[in-house]
């Protein structure tokens, strides 16, 4: 079996077959259905309700065009900035270059609340506004600056992973250095580069911090109005239907951009083609603008956090139970790498091992959590196990289990982050060639077996990206967790918000900071791991 | 790496999981004879109420805070065996809202109907109200002299064209607003007086402090905020260049809407959940709280701080919290409607 395999799969590539119901087929849709399964409730408030989103009508023409516009800002500014940033030290070299490299990476423990509360508590200092700051502009820029590192993470490890005799090749065909990576290396890299930018619009899209305090009237602002000012959670959920579909139009895009195309190569990593040495004025301005970046998206923030955190101790402000907010801030995060990148790597090498649509299909489904807000997530969540832990305590009389305790806030995680840890998990299994596991099946390996010797090794940076970026999310994670919190759950985004919206921006600044560290952490172990890796 | 060893792996990790997971769900059960306290007022500076309750009463209490209307949804999620004891809201429309989900329960108390007017507590019993808040005009002391400018339509004149900061729409306090003028004075003439205000282009910004701040600095000269906020502004700092204008003392009064308290119809310790809403509903700690928000007490003697007692007495129009519970949705599609963003 085992060889016809390696055979069949030598001579002819297989034809995907619309369904086959082998194990992991059947537990790769299981699975994608028990999370993708609860936003059933967001369509469904359409039958519920069939009027109800007509009262908001005039909400939505708004809610569309910021929406669009947010999503060709935030799309073209993390584009450039990421992938520039991420050509500059994948070809080049310059001093610092190692260093700067790795600082790139920071920006991600910043969360968009976080940046926003620094750039409105200091407007009087930085010169802008508050009305210049609270503007779609503003919006765009501040997602930008933060979210940039999901493609520049993304498309350095594309580019990195390129053979350099492609580059050589083109410029042996006559294309300058620069020509050829625009030609060859950038469109080489233009799954991993798509999918990232695919990631940072979902998020921007499923934002709640940010636009509510900027007054950006997106999708996830004209939800809230309506949910929470006019108590109408029909209204609020076919709202947010309509943004589901958005992020169901983006994830389709992002395939079809991708099309049947693998960009499979060879397993070499590490730096494969010589980066050109940068002098002079060239290699001032790398190193420059990249420092200036970090300084006003990390160092400024974090200086000026510090200095209200100084103040807010020094005045006896400090935010009430903060040690336990840090405690339960990280130990959500901690637990959530285990179960997010474990169900990701499940479905991710499910469909790997099965091949058929139907896998294909629900994955899709499963990963659309990532692009909405975690107030619907949450609420989605929240109405299933509502409806089942009420029937469990009929049946048991053991209270609620499950929507008064973390593991509603799991289930919220997991819907809302899955696509997160999936997009790492499945871009570094694509680029293990098959002709790896048909060699492995050929040597008479089930595909447990494959998994677990040939590609968890292989993909072991993968799973660590996955894990990082899952961690720092759910540190970061504000509306689900303000909705599904246990008593006594309070976690330190929770203590930035309502110091936030009570305008204690000093109160604020502590727990923010505590956030950002924390963040800190996990990129800086990922940095130390993967430099050791390439070295 | 085996299978065996992915496979244990995978086991000891699910172990830890779970073994984290009961960790946190004994942590965060917390004590059964606590008084667990729904409460949308901040967290900040307003715990010594409920200290004292403790020390006095023997009763322990725990807060789970948030924002009001997120706390109603979850009560009404977490139906007849919710943890939650006592509600505490920073706006009347809540208060409505809990009471005609059939989540608050009745309870007649003569001292808390001594301690709490008539027109700031449910005629059943189910809610009342702890501090009022007077929702008012401000003027850039240095820019606008007090004449100036009387009442809220007022704010839609076009001398204000370009001058005036509103919060953002989405702010509880301008729907609740909102929603009052409307049961009062019928949509037609709020929407009027919303278009007049539109017209002036105003800035909006993301709360009230933003606009004390706004106005302080002069890149506005008339506002409309809560006057609390400004009472701790002016504790910071004396000199802060803003003033309240108390609106339509002409006519109806300036706007209040309330922060009240109620007991949850589903509290499995009744007695205690009462003990509670008496201690705060009594005028020495409704003086508590309005020391330390600079808010009014809903009992007519408590004393206002210096800083609010500098604003003058004024003739008050408080929130019609039964009519403005209705329109709340009204007002919303209103607002939008305008362009209030």
């Amino acid at each position: 079996m085992g060889l016809t395999t390696a055979v069949r799969g030598g001579l002819a590539p297989a034809r995907r077959p619309a369904v086959r119901l082998d194990g992991w087929t059947v537990s790769t849709v299981a699975v994608a259905m028990a999370v993708a399964g609860p936003l059933i409730v967001l369509p469904a408030s359409f039958l519920a309700a069939p009027g109800a989103l007509s009262d908001f009508a005039g909400l939505l023409p708004d809610a569309l065009v910021a929406t669009a516009l947010l999503v060709a800002g935030v799309g073209a500014g993390t584009l450039v900035l990421g992938t520039g940033l991420a050509a500059l030290v994948a070809f080049c070299d310059f001093p610092g270059r190692r260093w700067i490299e790795w600082a790139l990476v920071l920006p991600l423990a910043m969360p968009g609340y976080v940046f926003t509360l620094f750039a409105l508590g200091s407007a009087d200092a930085s010169g802008l506004s508050l009305s210049t700051i609270r503007s779609p502009l503003g919006a765009i820029a501040v997602f930008t600056l933060v979210l940039y590192p999901y493609v520049y993470l993304l498309a350095r490890a594309a580019f990195l992973a390129q053979a350099g005799d492609l580059v050589e090749a083109a410029r042996g065909l006559g294309l300058s250095r620069p020509r050829a990576i625009l030609r060859v290396a950038i469109p080489l890299a233009r799954p991993a580069i798509v999918g990232g930018v695919a990631l940072a619009l979902m998020e921007a899209l499923a934002d709640f911090g940010t636009v509510n305090l900027l007054g950006v009237q997106t999708f996830t602002n004209a939800i809230y109005k309506v949910w929470f000012g006019a108590f109408d959670r029909d209204a609020a959920l076919q709202l947010a239907t309509m943004l589901m579909t958005v992020t169901l139009a983006l994830l389709m895009l992002e395939r079809i951009s991708r099309g049947r195309a693998r960009y499979a190569q060879g397993g070499q990593s590490g730096r494969a083609q010589a980066p050109v040495r940068l002098r002079g004025l060239a290699a001032a301005a790398a190193l420059i603008g990249p420092l200036l970046l970090l300084g006003l998206v990390v160092l400024a923030p974090v200086a000026q956090l510090g200095a209200w955190s100084l103040a807010s101790v020094r005045d006896g402000l400090l935010a009430p139970e903060f040690a336990l907010a840090a405690r339960n801030s990280l130990m959500l995060a901690g637990m959530s790498i285990a179960i997010v990148v474990a169900v990701a790597l499940l479905l991710a090498y499910g469909r790997r091992a099965s091949g058929s649509r139907a896998s294909a299909a629900a994955l899709r489904v499963s990963t659309i959590g990532y692009g909405l807000p975690g107030s619907v997530v949450a609420v989605a969540v929240i109405v299933p196990l509502g409806w089942l832990d009420h029937r469990l305590d009929d049946a048991a009389g053991v209270g609620l289990l499950l929507t008064g305790t973390v593991i509603g806030l799991f289930a919220a995680y997991t819907v809302r982050f899955l696509a997160l840890a999936f997009q790492s998990v499945d871009t570094g299994l694509e680029r293990v060639p098959r002709s790896l596991d048909e060699a492995a099946r050929g040597l008479g390996s089930d595909r447990l077996d494959v998994l677990a010797r040939v590609h968890v090794p292989l993909i072991a940076p993968a799973l660590l990206t996955a894990g990082l970026l899952v961690f720092t999310e759910v540190m970061k994670e504000l509306p689900a967790t303000l909705l599904l919190r246990p008593l006594g759950g309070d976690t330190l985004a929770i203590a930035v918000w309502q110091a936030t919206t009570e305008s204690l921006y000093e109160t604020a600044a502590l727990p923010a900071l505590l956030i950002v560290l924390v963040g800190l952490i996990p990129v800086g172990v990922l940095i130390r791991l993967s430099r050791r890796a390439a070295s | 790496m085996s299978k065996r060893t992915l496979v244990l792996g995978s086991a000891l990790i699910a172990l830890l999981v779970a073994g984290a997971f009961v960790g946190i769900v004994i942590a965060t059960s917390g004590d059964d004879d606590d008084l667990v306290v729904y409460s949308a007022r901040s967290h900040y500076g307003e715990e010594k109420p409920f200290e004292t309750f403790d020390e006095r009463e023997g009763i322990s209490t725990r807060i789970f805070g948030g924002e009001a209307p997120e706390l109603y949804e979850r009560l009404r999620s977490e139906g007849d065996e919710t943890d939650a004891d006592v509600l505490v809201t920073v706006d009347a429309a809540n208060l409505w809202r809990a009471e005609q989900a059939g989540l608050l329960r009745s309870i007649r108390s003569a001292a808390l109907e001594r301690s709490v007017p008539a027109s700031l507590r449910d005629p059943k019993g189910r809610w009342y109200g702890l501090t009022v808040r007077a929702r008012t005009i401000m003027r850039a002391s240095r820019r606008v002299r007090p004449g100036e400018i009387a009442t809220y339509d007022d704010l839609g004149d076009p001398r204000w064209k370009g001058r005036l900061c509103l919060r953002s729409g989405t702010s509880d306090y301008n729907i609740s607003f909102v929603a009052d003028r409307i049961a009062k004075d019928g949509e037609p003439a709020t929407r009027r007086m919303l278009e007049r205000w539109m017209t002036n282009d105003p800035t909006i910004l993301g709360s009230d402090v933003d606009v004390l701040h706004a106005l302080n600095e002069g890149s506005c000269d008339v506002g409309l905020t809560n006057s609390y906020y400004l009472g701790r502004e002016l504790e910071e700092d004396p000199d802060f260049g803003v003033a309240p204008v108390w609106a339509d003392q002409q006519g109806r009064g300036t706007h209040v809407n309330l922060s009240g308290i109620g007991v949850v119809a589903a509290t499995d310790k009744p007695r205690q959940a009462r003990q509670l809403v008496e201690y705060l509903g009594s005028a020495e700690q409704q003086q508590v709280l309005a020391d330390n928000n600079h808010e009014l007490g809903a009992d007519p003697d408590v004393e206002p701080t210096a800083e609010v007692a500098r604003f003058g007495s004024f003739k008050r129009d408080p929130i019609d919290v039964a009519g403005a519970g209705r329109h709340l949705d009204d007002a919303v599609r209103l607002m939008n409607q305008v362009g209030w963003d």
